[in-house]
């Protein structure tokens, strides 16, 4: 069993099996992160190559010793996402109610509300967006999460709570919450 | 830690569950891996191009340091040489010299003795009357040389007399300086030398 620092090295190399193995393992996740922290699934086809790109292109970027590959790719896509949408990232969240749809409480959710609540993500200040993506989207641990965050463990949760009491103030009425 | 999750949430990450990147993300970097193969043997092939390059200008700089580096500092010619010479006659006027004493006495190119007998060529009396002395040998010159060899007068500091274990009376020098002939090969290399005296130089 190879380590992932192996696997990259092959990578490095041309091995198309190493990077098959680390693309397959990483992909729907960075992906994932990606459109839910910009809602727009070009930014996040775009977002997901650049970031692999970079490892391949870079790969002494990535220490083994120093954490999982998880954590680095899930880094490079968060800074990749920043610099993309350094205007969004200064937007404010949007008022409450504006994701009010007609709906009933006990509904299961339809696309259409679901499309909702991912405008809602999409709308949260990018701290507490990072934490709701991360830990009630991708299922990451806290741990983890703070290890790609770069933070503490106490912080993502204290952002995480305010997320989803944001989350479902926006979403008041429209879904149950 | 999600047990806290709100349904919506919950819901939003059921439906992206199995959201991957398109297929065409994964084929644009597959070539990419595919090109860093291809790189990976030029980028060999160039950094052994470097160190190969490296390598000879390094012997080339040595080469050229060796050739630069200042040896002994200069001989005169005559002073480099200390001919054991024959003089087969007590005439100070005549001493003749025999090709293997000269080679035996020259350059560390001399070669053995046992090689030939020739005799160098003896100078016919000049001109005016001057008188002929035998040469001194300075470095062996092969009998081919030698026949097309040249005789120079030049002048020369009086101290080469010493040197060759002559008596400065007998020459008498004047200036510092004392008259002398030089064999000179086709290679441009002084072979012999006769000194003349004073009396028998040409005004």
């Amino acid at each position: 069993m190879l380590t992932e620092q192996q696997l990259v090295d092959r990578m490095a190399g041309g091995d198309e099996a190493a990077f098959e193995v680390i693309y397959h393992d990483h992909q729907r996740g960075i992906f994932r992160f990606s459109l839910h922290m910009s809602g727009d699934h070009s930014i996040a086809e775009e977002i997901t190559q650049e970031a692999f790109v970079a490892l391949i292109e870079r790969p002494t970027g990535f220490d083994g010793a120093r954490g999982s590959l998880a954590a680095y790719l899930f880094g490079v896509a968060r800074n990749l996402l920043r610099k993309r949408m350094r205007q969004d990232w200064a937007v404010e969240s949007l008022p409450d109610g504006d994701f009010a749809l007609a709906a009933e409480e006990d509904d299961p959710l339809d696309a259409f509300a679901l499309d909702a609540v991912r405008a809602a993500v999409v709308s949260l200040p990018p701290v507490y967006r990072e934490a709701v993506a991360l830990c009630d989207l991708q299922e990451a641990s806290y741990d983890e999460a703070a290890a790609i965050l770069d933070c503490a463990v106490g912080t993502v949760r204290s952002r995480l709570f305010r997320g989803r009491k944001m989350l479902a103030l926006k979403l008041k009425g429209a879904v149950r919450v | 830690m999600n047990e806290r999750r709100p349904k919506f949430l919950a819901a939003l990450a059921e439906q992206d569950r199995l959201a991957d990147a398109p297929r065409s993300v994964e084929l644009a970097l597959r070539e990419r891996v595919r090109a860093k193969r291809k790189q990976e043997p030029e980028k060999w092939f160039r950094w052994r191009s470097f160190w190969a390059g490296a390598a000879m200008a390094a012997a080339a700089a040595v080469a050229v340091a060796i050739w630069l580096r200042p040896g002994p500092p200069a001989q005169p010619s005559i002073a480099a040489v200390a001919p054991v010479v024959t003089v087969t006659g007590t005439e100070e006027s005549a001493p003749a010299v025999s090709v293997d004493k000269l080679m035996a006495a020259s350059s560390p190119s001399a070669r053995p003795a046992s090689r030939a007998k020739t005799r160098l060529p003896q100078p016919s009396p000049v001109a005016g009357g001057e008188r002929v002395r035998s040469f001194y040998a300075i470095s062996y010159a092969s009998p081919e040389l030698l026949a097309n060899a040249q005789i120079v007068r030049v002048r020369i500091p009086s101290s080469a007399l010493v040197q060759f274990g002559l008596p400065m009376s007998a020459y008498r020098p004047s200036g510092g300086q004392v008259e002398a002939d030089v064999i000179y090969t086709e290679d441009g290399v002084a072979r012999a030398i006769r000194f003349v005296p004073q009396e028998f130089r040409k005004e």
